[in-house]
């Protein structure tokens, strides 16, 4: 089991975005978080990278207890994280991106002088190959397209190769076409990188087609769990999400 | 040293408070209500004491009163046009800025009157000393604590009172929405920058017959007022309030118990509360 | 050896940089190359302050502190504690690593406002100390009688004295320029939350980016101190900490010798037009209202234009 928590809450005040969600992922597997919006899918995914703390609760990784580390600690053990809304060094170009993030990886933060014959120059390039922005090496980041950017994103998160993945809402904003490359690639490094994901998403083709299992939230609990078809079939969640998707 | 030294201290003390806090409140003013941070305050002020002088000169005290600030306020217009390629961008270039506004007035004000300090008399009728509780008391420390209670009273009626007043708190609290809503902001901005000086003016005229006017107490002032703010919280008008009368008290009673070293009291006073409490006695931690 | 030169435009630009430098201070006269000394200095000041402002996008408020750490300490250790030169000079250098490294640590404790606030605050309280513990510091009068290195000591040699130093400096701070610690200070910048989960401490990363930057800037006072030949506390001032500020400004802070150029600019009208004109405030004030509304990208590139950083 690659993460679990335990009872996870958090509150906003006296509204309770997550309440008492026990979570277990094993490693490798392709999990899927759906849930109307505002069942608190990304409040759960910041609770764990601690980008917000957890009013109560444990957070489990490969073993450690990991609830109350800061955030990079947590980053650098392994957890990488996209988000909703890009977050990218805009006034940095596309390699200047990934550089960073190669230079977070490869230990060379604090490394104030540069040799000649980078060796990060062909890892950068790999990267940039492998999720397709070979072409715009020298564009500013913040001048990409949206599709190109989200692909940034994932690109920036994987170059630290991390253990887990969660990404909130991938194909958001993106074609349905420019949708199935993302998560076909996202899928294809994962099993070259032997990589556990967690994914926000509420297009339900996406979900279906990529997902291993789906986890279902709704006002902040984890409402059902399991392998597409039971979660498909089950009721409690076709009158919770699926229904409420059809009205 | 009697009880009636040291009542006096506090007396002076809170009497320079309150022009603090005059000025710092239109600073956290135009800080809440349109992110923008007024270093300009100080020579606004020190403006606003020299055109006292002039007025005083020509017309009398009570003229000055009223015509310095507004002239004061005239100028913060000026300002505000200037700042509004800025809005939403980096406090750096706000700060800039307004420096480089103060930088201007500074050198306007030597050319203008000289780099001579100045001084007025006290208008005569202010000029004499009070009887309280059978001890004597400045008159004119308690008619500048009167006047600037007035304006500070005046400022709360404007705020939870009138329409301006809301429409200033509805632009603190949301102000994209109050733009949606088809209301004139910029017009608004330009109304809470100009008082927030208004008010600088008013300290300056208050305070011109009791210092020498001198064009370098803007950096002086500046000093003080940064150090009320970060002590009360940039954007809380209450903080303002206690922080510039607890520092007014410390410096009064400071320089009359502690000459050496009392000048520190503010400054400590600031680094201690903002490595306790970052955003101020009365700030709220941004989340 | 041409060849490099030629294939390193910066080694190059510099090489020429220096020749020319050199030259002038044969061939102007005394008071300019005075000026020339304390252009140089400013620079380094500016540089170092835009190792924050410009490349991590943070806002020190009070960056003459450092300056004055390293005038100060250098200045008292060897009047009051009558060290010689070299070990005065040493042990100023090491004060100030220490002062930053504290004030640092106390200043990045909070959000980035509060940074710029506290320290402010700190300039305002050593400002204020320096100024009132008249027994100590000489007070306004400032301390008198700082040395310069006996073999440099007149004008045309001490400028050649600071020239090498400030060029070591700049060497040093363009090696770092083009290192990966660089560039992380700029994802700091562009997106400090990203970096962090990438994995990078902020506070930790903060603080070592302060300390060089004080470092640069303390060297910078040390050299202030020799060419006035005392400590003053206008080293230490507000203004002066503004007027650095307005120097990556004017020059541009995307740049990595635009805050050099805006030192350039600033002393040179605070200095020439105060002997002809008097007032140069307010001269400075229009020039940064006119660099902020104009061109925010100040003469050699601004925050967000394309980085040639």
């Amino acid at each position: 089991m690659i993460l679990n928590t335990i009872d996870l809450v958090k509150d906003f005040g006296s509204l309770r975005a997550v309440n008492q969600v026990s979570l277990e992922i094993e490693a490798g597997e392709v999990r899927a978080i759906i849930g109307p919006n505002g069942a608190g899918k990304s409040t759960l995914l910041d609770l764990i990278t601690n980008r917000s703390h957890p009013t109560s609760g444990r957070v489990y990784f490969r073993g450690k207890e990991i609830s109350h580390l800061p955030a990079f600690t947590i980053a650098s053990r392994g957890i990488g994280r996209c988000f909703q809304i890009s977050k990218l060094f805009p006034g940095l170009t596309t390699f200047e991106n990934i550089q960073i993030a190669c230079i977070s990886r490869w230990g060379k933060v604090y490394n104030m002088y540069s040799s000649k014959n980078n060796v990060l120059d062909h890892k950068i390039m790999n990267i940039l190959d492998s999720i397709g922005l070979d072409k715009i090496v020298y564009e500013l980041a913040g001048t990409l397209s949206y599709g190109d950017q989200r692909r940034l994103e994932i690109g920036i998160t994987l170059a630290m190769m991390p253990t887990l993945l969660l990404l909130d809402e991938p194909t958001a904003g993106v074609s349905r076409s420019e949708g199935n490359d993302l998560m076909r690639l996202v899928k294809k490094l994962a099993t070259e990188q032997a990589l556990t994901i967690i994914f926000i998403e509420h297009d339900m083709d996406m979900v279906f087609n990529y997902a291993d299992k789906i986890s279902v939230m709704h006002q902040g609990q984890v409402i059902a769990t399991g392998k597409p078809d039971e979660i498909r079939n089950n009721n409690l969640v076709q009158n919770v999400y699926l229904g409420e998707r059809a009205s | 040293m009697q009880l009636v030294d040291i009542l006096r201290q506090v007396l002076m003390g809170i009497s320079s408070g309150m022009v603090t806090f005059l000025m710092a409140a239109g600073i956290s003013l135009v800080m809440s209500g349109m992110n923008i941070i007024n270093f300009g305050q100080g020579a606004f002020f020190i403006l606003g004491a020299f055109l006292c002088f002039s007025i005083v000169n020509v017309l009398n005290f009570w003229w000055a009163l009223i015509l310095a600030p507004l002239i004061v306020a005239g100028l913060g217009g000026l300002t505000e046009f200037l700042l509004r390629p800025l809005y939403g961008k980096s406090i750096l270039y706000q700060l800039l800025l307004t420096m480089g506004v103060a930088f201007v007035i500074m050198d306007g004000i030597r050319t203008f009157w000289g780099k001579t300090i100045k001084t007025i008399m006290v208008p005569d009728f202010l000029s004499s000393t009070v009887e309280f509780l059978g001890l004597d008391f400045p008159s004119y420390y308690i008619f500048i604590i009167i006047i600037s209670g007035f304006v500070a009273l005046g400022l709360w009626f404007m705020f939870e009172r009138t329409k301006l007043g809301m429409l200033f708190r509805a632009i603190i609290s949301d102000r994209a929405m109050v733009g949606n809503l088809g209301i004139n902001v910029a017009l608004i901005f330009s109304l809470m920058f100009m008082f927030g000086v208004w008010l600088s003016g008013v300290a300056g005229a208050l305070m011109a017959p009791i210092i020498g006017i001198d064009s370098q107490l803007a950096i002086q002032v500046l000093f003080t007022l940064m150090t009320v703010l970060i002590i009360g919280g940039l954007k809380s008008m209450r903080g303002a309030f206690f922080a510039a009368l607890i520092v007014g008290v410390a410096n009064a009673l400071g320089s009359m118990l502690l000459p050496w070293f009392y000048t520190l009291i503010p400054a400590v006073l600031m680094i201690t509360v903002l490595l306790i409490k970052p955003e101020g006695l009365f700030g709220k931690p941004e989340d | 050896m041409l060849q490099t030169l030629v294939r390193n435009k910066s080694i190059g630009f510099g090489v020429i940089a220096i020749i020319v430098l050199s030259g002038l201070g044969i061939v102007l006269p005394a008071y300019w190359t005075q000026l020339l000394t304390r252009v140089l200095i400013m620079a380094l000041f500016a540089s170092s302050l835009n190792l924050q402002v410009g490349y991590a996008g943070m806002l020190p408020l009070g960056h003459s502190m450092f300056l004055g750490f390293g005038a100060y300490s250098f200045g008292l250790l060897f009047i009051k504690g009558d060290l010689l030169l070299i070990p005065a000079l040493l042990a100023a250098l090491f004060i100030s690593i220490a002062a930053s490294t504290i004030v640092g640590y106390l200043c990045l404790r909070g959000d980035p406002m509060t940074f710029g606030l506290l320290h402010l605050g700190f300039n305002i309280f050593l400002s204020t100390l320096i100024n009132k513990w008249i027994r100590f510091t000489g007070g306004d009068s400032g301390i008198m009688g700082i040395p310069r290195p006996s073999l440099f000591s007149d004008t045309l040699r001490f400028y050649y004295f600071v020239l090498a130093a400030v060029s070591i400096c700049y060497i040093l701070m363009r090696i770092l320029i083009k290192s990966p610690f660089a560039k992380v200070a700029q994802g700091l910048r562009e997106n400090e939350e990203r970096l962090r989960f990438l994995g990078v401490n902020i506070r930790r990363f903060q603080l070592v980016l302060f300390m060089i930057s004080g470092f640069f800037a303390a060297v910078a006072g040390i050299l202030l101190a020799m060419l006035d030949k005392g400590v003053f506390p206008a080293y230490i001032s507000l203004t002066r900490s503004a007027e650095g500020l307005m120097m990556c400004l004017i020059g541009g802070m995307s740049s990595f010798l635009g805050p050099s150029l805006g030192a350039a600019i600033v002393v040179i009208i605070s200095t020439v037009t105060s002997t002809y004109i008097y007032q140069w405030q307010g001269l400075l004030g229009i020039i940064i209202i006119a660099c902020v509304i104009g061109f925010r990208g100040g003469i050699l590139g601004g925050r967000r234009t394309q980085s040639k950083l």
